[in-house]
């Protein structure tokens, strides 16, 4: 809950009070009672919607980068690789080898396995390598 | 048997932070869209949302690059979003997005439409 407001940026916001800042204060409100809600992500606020999918501009930053200097990307694509990007979440985390071993933890062994069974594993190795050059 | 016990065996070495390094995504929104996929999902551990921030990078520049063909095959230096849905139609591994890149097809239209009330 504490690291949900942290993330909306308004605890800092409350810290820094005044008078102006009253619908800040009545947004952490709102933005509180959906943490707090046990059916998160049924409920229809704005910060609700914001925690199905990953930043758009951090998803055009990786995309930008796989492209040629000259290429445009146009809103709808970025959009839709957005959405693309929770599915492929979704469908790794989703493979059943918790399930089947009766275990609620998903470790980083399970997301590796289930790549490579969906046909992912192409991503393995530089997946391997990339954590640990930053280790 | 398992295979992912060797994985384990390679990223286990040398003591892993999860939040070592620049990371291009967001880890804690990660975990949230994991919790969300499966209702049996109750804990992470540690590193996976690091492993799924670089799977993440990874899939979103095939993903891109293989939609970029399809841009270039058209004479065009724009990527739009039906580069992106030919990109999905033709790859094998992108089938499980086929009804999010086709929503009339599948009827799935409410995820179009909460896209578009999260960006105003």
């Amino acid at each position: 809950m504490i690291e949900a407001a942290r993330i909306h940026g308004n605890q800092k916001e409350k810290r820094r009070g005044g008078g102006n800042c009253h619908w800040r204060r009545q947004s952490t409100k709102t933005i509180m009672k959906d943490y707090t809600s046990i059916d998160l992500f049924s409920s229809p606020s704005p910060s609700h919607l914001a925690v199905r999918f990953l930043p758009i501009a951090n998803i055009s930053r990786i995309m930008k980068k796989a492209l040629p200097a000259n290429a445009k990307m146009a809103k709808d694509a970025k959009e839709i690789v957005q959405e693309a990007i929770s599915e492929f979440i979704s469908f790794i985390t989703s493979d059943d080898k918790c399930q089947k071993e009766k275990r609620k933890t998903i470790s980083d062994d399970d997301l590796l396995w289930a790549m490579g069974t969906l046909g992912f594993e192409d991503y393995i190795e530089p997946l391997i390598i990339a954590i640990r050059a930053s280790q | 048997m398992r295979q992912a016990g060797a994985y384990s065996g390679i990223l286990s070495g040398g003591g892993v932070s999860g939040r070592t390094g620049p990371h291009l995504l967001p880890l804690a929104r990660i975990k949230k869209i994991m919790k969300k996929s499966s209702v049996d999902v109750k804990m992470i551990s540690g590193e996976a949302p690091l492993v799924f921030s670089k799977a993440c990078e990874l899939f979103i520049e095939e993903l891109t690059k293989r939609s970029w063909n399809t841009t270039i095959q058209g004479k065009r230096r724009t990527l739009h979003k039906e580069d992106v849905a030919s990109a999905v139609a033709t790859t094998d591994v992108f089938d499980f997005l086929i009804d999010l890149v086709h929503p009339n097809a599948s009827g799935d239209v409410d995820l179009d439409e909460e896209h578009v009330l999260e960006k105003k």
